[in-house]
């Protein structure tokens, strides 16, 4: 289609005549220019139905252009419910309504507005609950199927959303000439400031008001501006400022990107909401606000009808009235709301071209063609009353019908910031009082309204900051032009037949918010919720003046007394996308992670965290794990234990501090020994545990669990404080790699890789700890058993961790080493019977429970603990941790499968591995004290329900001498 | 096998191998000289958007009442107050994270740490190392920085608009100027970050938990794409000091 509604320039400020576009709207090609947004390149087609609304279905299309109402919600392929007004086109866009049942141009289901009788406000809360169960057998699954606008497709491609911070002085909100007022201002008075808009270009209403008869002032005074705020603010354009948090903290959209901007102070120059005109059927396409149709004159260089009615209640109509003369629309009257407005040059350039003007009247009511596809008639009556006509006036034929009643204040910024939202009844507008310290308002949104009150009131709000202003901008003039009386007191206009719409986004009539005042619900608070009136996407904004008015004239308050809703963030709609940002997912690898991907190691997570889980295909899982096991029971294996917590304990109260941190004795441990050390809470709960290396007599090093040294950390910390000893705790968990290396050969490996010490049984015994060389590598070598075989536990230098790999898989070569994962890991300290805390442990495990009894000493004073479990102790026990076992083909028990004695749970299993070893399964369980005993036959209710007879057995399940570790 | 065979790798090292990192042995470490690009398009890449990994380069700590006293002892000039770096005169920045935490890295041009190699007490770093002992530096005790912490800078006009996408401290440099210190997170992981200026161009050192360096590479390459960043070698940083 060609584009017959196109105005020539210079008409067309964000279009770019050179690059034409095309794309699909409803199945049908259309064009437009770089610049277009879509609901601007389909009306220059002359398409203006663009949606349904939401209720009754009926045909809607622009009202603002400004990307604040629901009237143009269109369907991208990946995206449901964008705005039409808003979204711009490309090249090969395919857009689609959405909320239809059949076609756009014809919906089905319309003929629901034949019912709105039937379906009056609150309705929901009524009915459907009657006879039983038809809302779960009937409305449900219709009210589903009908629910929604758009539709979420689920195979769209991930879109890269991210976020960055900001700083400045002052934030400014809104880029018209008050805004660029204070910006030049600021930055004349050396503040940093960040100027936000939320349309492609500066200049706010400078870019398509009328402001002059001649046109020419507000385009000058933009430049003017723009000129003096170059390079020295920061700007971002097509950014949506979404809220106001403490301390200046703004959420700004822009794109794909939200900006976290810390503002020191802040001014919000967010203008004036324009209000529609409420009549009957006023939401016809072809019905629009006066600045919209100026929007898609001046911006998009569209003419938005040939024959319009404009209908006003200030100056601002005119304006439009002239703008719509310009672009060659023939304007058949002016409806002025007003019985005997002041004069105003707009209005005298209208009369002067020969514009019939009523004054007194309103459009009292608008006919559409077929289908209500668009407007047809606006019948123009005269006032008679607060929202009542008197006959007489005309009908006259027109497709388009401006509105331009008054205006409401953005207030939903100030609100967020703690401003109250009054009344001036002289003016009929709301206003915006008690901002919070470093907060100011500036231009419309502050009730000045002509250029020259704009431009001083910005750079007032800059002074009321503390910053001194220039000369130059240090103007206390008054403004030569008095500031007109923006809105009618009353703007509303009750039909018989209804469909004079209140909230466009829910289809809310005027006697949808009476009704709700009559059922009770007369506070706006209350009404809302409702009547869903301020609940759609456009959050109210056109809606806010009207249910105000009605719900004061119908309680029988003022309007400052009913007020509105509260406006929460978001103020515009956001997508999770920009709310998720980038996946900051962090990520911990060892030193050998590469080596661990060379030798085909399934991952599994600890904590952040990524530790082999076994080596070799996930197919032959069970094999491979086995296999390692076997390696390690029969030769030698090696594991990455990197991941150990690693803390530093130093200082001359060293010793004294683990006794008190842990259940064990520290404070005669010999310099080069280790113990195991159990960490409880202060209910005397399990917390964590590991082993104390002494390398000197003021230093321990001690290993914490993987996921539990954070939180250790943070104790001994919390603790010391409190305790004020002479010691120093570190945190070195990243700075060692450790390997495990295991078997009876491990000695051997540990020879042939280089180590500069006597690792003899005699002179390296079980639990010992040495500094020594491996491979030529500085190392702390432990000799621990936590899979029960000879061990040693070697910690590098983080930096050295590869190298180490690299030295040890050499030097185990002619021994078969076989490196293992933590699945493997975890099968052979299972027979060992090695609790894991956390999983063999839970919140409320004591240590006799698990136990651990033999890890508590005696003869000290104090551990952290103590107490709870001195407490406790002396109670009956409730449970204690055993082994079971099981055949081999028996069904296996997982973590968490119950025990069950006869009908009650008595307790759950926590680990459970068919051992190769053994050739059984092996586990451990919470049971009863009378099932504790060795023999004893406890029932676990397995997969499926299926029961299999355990027998209790003695711990450990492997080596119970301990005697291989300690070779 | 001797220590000598073994040099310290930086956590990031598989991945600077990837981008066809030339590594020379400097310091005791494997150090990336170049990363894939020419001379000239290195040079013109650091004063753009560059990120260089100074990981295997020494670096250490020492934290306690008596650290501040015994450093002293060890003729370093310490910073006059928390959250801020000194530079010393062989090029060494000790940075003051508390009052009583310090943390010494080491020159970082090719021409300043030359002279240093393992065991050469000549560099401060393993000077001071070699001189602690927990019996000889009372309440003074040693951090392993130089591997707990992996050590990468961002340079470049670009870097002021690249980091905040993953830090939310104001790094703008009317407020954090040089040898500023901020203690804070970058992309989720704790970091220590400082900054410093050569020759017109922003340099900022990042500190953070070394098992979580291939991530943070990852996210700063990410971050840097926006402005035709890319990875350069130690060669590259040194050009800097050639202007």
């Amino acid at each position: 289609m060609t584009q017959d509604n196109r105005l020539p320039a210079p008409h067309g400020l964000l279009i770019d005549r050179q690059q034409t576009l095309t794309f699909k709207f409803d199945g049908r090609e259309y064009s437009g220019y770089a610049g277009d947004s879509i609901a601007s390149a389909l009306a220059a087609n002359n398409v203006w139905l663009l949606s349904r609304s939401f209720k009754y279905h009926r045909p809607r299309g622009i009202l603002t252009m400004a990307g604040q109402d629901a009237n143009t919600m269109v369907q991208l392929p990946d995206e449901p419910n964008v705005l039409a007004d808003r979204e711009a086109i490309r090249e090969g866009l395919i857009v689609e309504g959405q909320n239809y049942n059949g076609s756009l141009t014809n919906d089905r289901d319309m003929f629901v507005q034949n019912f709105a009788r039937f379906l009056p406000v609150g309705f929901y809360y009524k009915a459907f609950y009657k006879p039983k169960r038809i809302w779960e057998n009937f409305w449900e699954p219709y009210f589903r199927k009908k629910a929604g606008l758009g539709k979420v497709n689920e195979a769209a491609q991930e879109q890269y959303f991210d976020k960055k911070y900001e700083f400045c002085d002052i934030a400014i909100i809104g880029g018209g000439a008050a805004g660029l007022s204070a910006a030049a201002a600021a930055a004349d008075a050396g503040a940093d400031v960040i100027l936000i808009d939320e349309n492609p270009q500066l200049g706010g209403a400078l870019n398509y008001a009328r402001f002059d008869v001649e046109d020419s002032a507000a385009a000058a005074l933009r430049q003017q501006l723009l000129d003096k705020i170059a390079g020295r603010v920061r700007v971002f354009s097509n950014a949506v400022c979404n809220g106001w948090f403490a301390d200046h903290y703004l959420p700004v959209i822009c794109g794909n990107r939200l900006h976290k901007i810390r503002a020191k102070q802040c001014i919000v120059a967010g203008g004036n909401i324009e209000q529609p005109l409420v009549f009957h059927n006023n939401d016809l396409p072809g019905i629009m606000q006066g600045s919209a149709a100026q929007r898609l004159i001046k911006l998009y260089g569209v003419r938005p009808g040939s024959r319009a009615v404009v209908a006003t209640a200030n100056s601002a109509g005119y304006g439009v009235c002239l703008d719509l003369l310009d672009a060659g629309v023939s304007v058949a009257a002016v409806a002025d709301l007003r019985t005997d407005p002041p004069p105003h040059p707009l209005a005298q350039a209208v009369a002067e071209r020969n514009v019939k003007i009523w004054h007194g009247h309103t459009v009292y009511e608008a006919t559409p063609t077929a289908g209500y596809r668009h407007v047809s008639t606006a019948a123009i009556r005269p006032l008679s009353g607060r929202g009542t006509c008197s006959s007489g006036g005309d009908t006259l034929e027109c497709d388009l019908i401006c509105m331009s009643p008054g205006y409401m204040p953005a207030w939903q910024l100030p609100c967020q910031a703690g401003a109250q939202l009054g009344y001036d009844d002289t003016r009929a507008a709301f206003t915006l009082e008690n901002l919070p310290q470093g907060f100011a308002l500036a231009g419309a949104i502050n009730n000045s309204t002509t250029l020259a009150a704009a431009c001083r009131d910005g750079r007032r709000a800059v002074a009321t900051l503390g910053y001194s202003l220039t000369t130059e901008n240090n103007d206390n003039t008054s403004d030569e032009e008095a500031e007109e009386m923006i809105n009618t007191d009353w703007h509303i206009f009750p039909h018989p037949r209804g469909k004079e719409f209140v909230d466009f986004d829910e289809d809310l009539q005027v006697a949808d918010i009476l009704n709700a005042a009559a059922d009770g619900y007369d506070h706006v608070q209350l009404a809302k919720r409702y009547s869903t009136a301020g609940m759609g996407p456009s959050q109210g904004r056109h809606a806010a003046l009207s249910v105000a008015r009605l719900l004061a004239s119908a309680s029988g308050k003022s309007i400052a007394e009913t007020g509105i809703t509260t406006a929460r963030p978001p103020f515009a709609a956001e997508k999770l996308g920009v709310m998720g940002g980038r996946h900051f997912n962090p990520e911990r690898h060892t030193a050998m992670h590469q080596q661990h991907i060379a030798l085909g190691a399934q991952f599994m997570p600890a904590g952040l965290w990524l530790r082999p889980a076994y080596y070799g295909e996930p197919h032959a899982r069970q094999q491979c794990i086995e296999k390692e096991v076997l390696a390690v029971r029969n030769n030698v294996g090696m594991v990455d234990v990197s991941t150990l917590g690693g803390l530093e304990i130093c200082g001359s109260d060293a010793g004294e501090f683990l006794n008190r941190i842990y259940t064990g004795s520290f404070t005669k441990q010999a310099v080069g020994r280790t113990r195991y050390v159990a960490m409880c809470n202060e209910q005397g709960v399990v917390i964590d545990d590991g082993v104390a290396c002494r390398l000197h007599e003021q230093h321990y090093y001690v290993t914490a669990t993987t996921s539990g040294v954070d939180n250790v950390y943070r104790n001994m910390l919390r603790w010391n404080a409190q305790w004020c000893l002479d010691v120093d705790i570190s945190n070195v968990s990243a700075a060692w790699a450790a390997v495990n290396v295991a078997g009876v050969k491990a000695r051997e490996v540990l020879q042939r890789a280089g180590c500069d010490i006597d690792l003899s049984t005699e002179a390296f015994s079980y639990m010992a700890v040495k500094t020594a060389t491996v491979a030529g590598i500085p190392a702390r070598l432990i000799r621990v058993g936590f899979v029960g075989e000879m061990g040693y536990e070697i910690h590098v230098p983080a930096t050295f961790g590869n190298a180490l790999w690299q030295a040890l898989t050499a030097a185990g070569a002619e021994f078969n080493i076989q490196p293992f994962g933590v699945e493997a890991q975890r099968l052979l300290r299972l027979e060992k019977a090695h609790i894991i805390i956390g999983q063999d442990t839970d919140s409320m495990s004591f240590p006799h429970e698990v136990n651990l009894e033999w890890a508590l000493a005696k003869n000290k004073p104090f551990f952290v603990g103590a107490r709870a479990f001195e407490i406790v102790s002396k109670r009956p026990l409730q449970r204690r941790l055993v082994g079971f076992s099981l055949p081999a083909d028996s069904p296996k028990p997982k973590e968490a499968h119950l025990v069950i004695s006869g009908e009650a749970m008595s307790g759950r299993v926590t680990s459970c591995e068919y051992s190769p070893t053994l050739n059984k399964i092996i586990g451990m369980a919470y049971v009863t004290p009378q099932q504790t005993e060795i023999g004893t036959t406890i029932n676990i209710r397995t997969d499926g329900g299926v029961m299999a007879a355990a027998q209790v057995e003695a711990l450990p399940f492997y080596d119970a001498e301990g005697a291989r570790q300690k070779l | 096998m001797t220590i000598e065979n073994h040099h310290r790798r930086s956590f990031v090292h598989p991945l600077l191998e990837q981008a066809g990192a030339e590594f020379a042995e400097i310091a005791g470490g494997n150090v990336a000289l170049n990363v894939g690009n020419d001379e000239s398009a290195a040079a013109d890449i650091i004063r753009r958007m560059g990120l260089v990994d100074l990981s295997p380069l020494p670096r250490i700590g020492y934290k306690g009442v008596g650290a501040p006293q015994w450093l002293r002892q060890q003729s370093l000039q310490l910073p006059l107050q928390a959250n801020s770096a000194v530079t010393q005169t062989d090029g060494t920045l000790v940075a003051a994270l508390s009052a009583q935490e310090h943390l010494l890295l080491s020159p970082y041009t090719v021409a300043a740490i030359s002279a240093t190699s393992v065991g050469d007490a000549s560099g401060i770093c393993q000077r001071v190392e070699n001189a602690w002992s927990l019996d000889s530096a009372a309440q003074c005790y040693q951090l392993p920085r130089a591997d707990s912490h992996c050590w990468f800078a961002v340079c470049g006009s670009s870097v002021g608009e690249m980091l905040p996408k993953l830090c939310g401290v104001d790094l703008r440099p009317h407020v954090f100027a040089d040898n500023a210190v901020a203690q804070t997170s970058l992309a989720r992981v704790n970091a220590i970050i400082i900054r410093q200026t050569i020759a017109n161009t922003a340099v900022f050192h990042l500190l953070t938990d070394s098992a979580s360096a291939e991530y943070l590479w990852r996210c700063l390459l990410d971050a840097m794409a926006e402005f035709d960043g890319a990875v350069v070698g130690l060669n590259a940083l040194q050009s800097l000091h050639n202007d």
